[in-house]
């Protein structure tokens, strides 16, 4: 067994469990784990247990989950009517930045469009966020929100941690696919 | 149609007992929100109850507060064995003792990484113990360390280890009732711990004893924080910073939690002389019955 966020940084898996779509056959070998208090964030951790053999299911299970419940809520706040046709538009490279950001980020208050970005900037600048400056700077330009921002984004944003991890772990995701891709051609069956 | 009025009415009490739990008076005893956080509570009497806060440890007496720095290390848990034999654990291997005058020093291993990459493991760190047998064994998310007859701590011997740290977050291999599959365990003292299924049935295990203790609250399954043993009955601090208590055999009952906005989680909670502590992120309350 392993505890999922020590060894993981999984600290909401528990408390998440019953939201992730996976069969009561697996989720019912894991055990809530030691919890205590993150030094992090000061917060109380949700760490499960788990078997060792279900941490890349526990993962992308997370990794799922938090796009389909609190990414699609968070468009739906902060981009209002647009956020349908948003999400329809988005590209899939702009799609996988949000869903790594949405990953490890998975709150964060609105934009204060009164105070300097500077000052915003930091661990609680989550996906929310970053939702709520584009549909701000949206609506300075007189346009439509776009999720697709956060590809071409070259202001500050690119100096906090999450943006520049999303976008890290979203490059490594297609250049995995491209790799796949070229080896098919390559050998086929 | 008046047994349907009374059934409507037993319905309706039924539902808000549930939904409005009683009032219950809350003290705050400790107000960190200038500067300090609170990691975890625990308690020997009404007026003699401990604090692991940010780079400390504190023993509050009728509200006096003395502080016992740990720093670079951090105190994540406490675990009393009676008023004078309290324990204190965090990273860095730390394990303080205190004999109801002083802290001590009982362990320390090398100073912990600062600042610690989540989720790259945790191979220094102790969040609490149980005894296992007479042995006290201190336990945390894959460390483990046990304490000698005199006082020191060492590691067991790798044989050894994997049970005992199974044995500190799951309890001690006993039979479960049928269809349990383990969802949470708690040690409340020597041969004494509380459980879970996933179904959410509760037992209380005590010297190979089991009795059942009703079904957790769905907030409970969702996570259960903390359980004390208090006068008799079980208390637990559950997600969405919900109390809750057991009340006859196997029924569990909200009780009104402090009021304070912003209060999100309660991460600790311990039991004494009749008085309940929570503790939320920065601040500890105290809810006593006499």
């Amino acid at each position: 067994m392993v505890e999922t966020f020590n060894e993981g940084g999984l600290d909401f898996l528990w408390r998440e469990k019953n939201k992730l779509g996976l069969p009561g056959a697996i989720t019912r070998t894991w055990q809530q784990g030691l919890g205590g208090v993150s030094p992090e964030s000061h917060h109380t951790v949700y760490a499960a247990k788990i078997p060792a053999r279900d941490q890349l299911l526990a993962y992308s299970a997370q990794i799922a989950a938090s796009f389909r419940l609190n990414f699609h809520a968070s468009v739906r706040t902060e981009f209002g009517d647009g956020a349908q046709s948003a999400v329809a538009s988005a590209s899939r490279k702009a799609l996988l930045v949000w869903q790594a950001y949405a990953f490890l980020a998975p709150g964060g208050g609105p934009y204060d469009p009164k105070k300097p970005l500077r000052e915003q900037l930091g661990m609680k600048f989550g996906h929310r966020s970053a939702l709520s400056l584009y549909a701000y700077n949206a609506r300075q330009q007189g346009r439509k929100p776009s999720l697709d921002d956060i590809v071409t984004d070259r202001t500050l944003l690119v100096h906090l941690e999450w943006f520049h991890s999303a976008k890290t772990r979203a490059a490594e995701a297609l250049f995995m696919e491209r790799l796949l891709k070229s080896a098919r051609e390559l050998l086929p069956k | 149609m008046v047994s349907f009025l009374l059934s409507l009415a037993a319905l309706l009490f039924v539902a808000g007992d549930t939904s409005s739990p009683p009032a219950r008076q809350w003290e705050k005893v400790f107000d960190g929100s200038a500067h300090d956080w609170v990691y975890a509570v625990a308690a020997v009497g009404r007026d003699d109850w401990f604090i692991a806060m940010d780079g400390a440890v504190a023993k509050v007496t009728k509200g006096n507060i003395e502080r016992y720095a740990t720093s670079p290390r951090q105190a994540e848990g406490l675990f009393v064995v009676s008023r004078d034999d309290v324990y204190a654990f965090g990273d860095g291997e730390l394990v303080l003792h205190h004999d109801g005058k002083k802290w001590t020093t009982e362990h320390v291993g090398a100073p912990p990484p600062r600042p610690r990459r989540r989720g790259t493991g945790a191979p220094d760190m102790l969040r609490g113990a149980y005894f296992s047998d007479a042995t006290l064994v201190a336990v945390g998310p894959s460390l483990i360390v046990v304490r000698q007859p005199d006082g020191s701590w060492v590691r067991p011997p790798k044989a050894e280890r994997q049970k005992l740290w199974e044995a500190g977050g799951s309890g001690p291999q006993i039979p479960r009732p049928r269809n349990c599959y383990l969802a949470g365990w708690h040690w409340l003292g020597k041969d004494r711990g509380f459980f879970y299924c996933h179904d959410r049935r509760a037992f209380l295990w005590h010297a190979g004893e089991l009795t059942p203790k009703g079904k957790i609250p769905r907030q409970c399954d969702e996570s259960l924080n903390a359980v004390v043993e208090e006068a008799g009955e079980f208390y637990a601090a559950c997600n969405q910073a919900t109390v809750w208590k057991t009340e006859g055999a196997e029924a569990w009952k909200p009780i009104q939690a402090p009021k304070e906005d912003g209060l999100k989680e309660i991460g600790s909670m311990a039991g004494a002389d009749g008085c309940l502590f929570v503790a939320g992120p920065r601040s500890v309350w105290r809810s006593c019955h006499r």
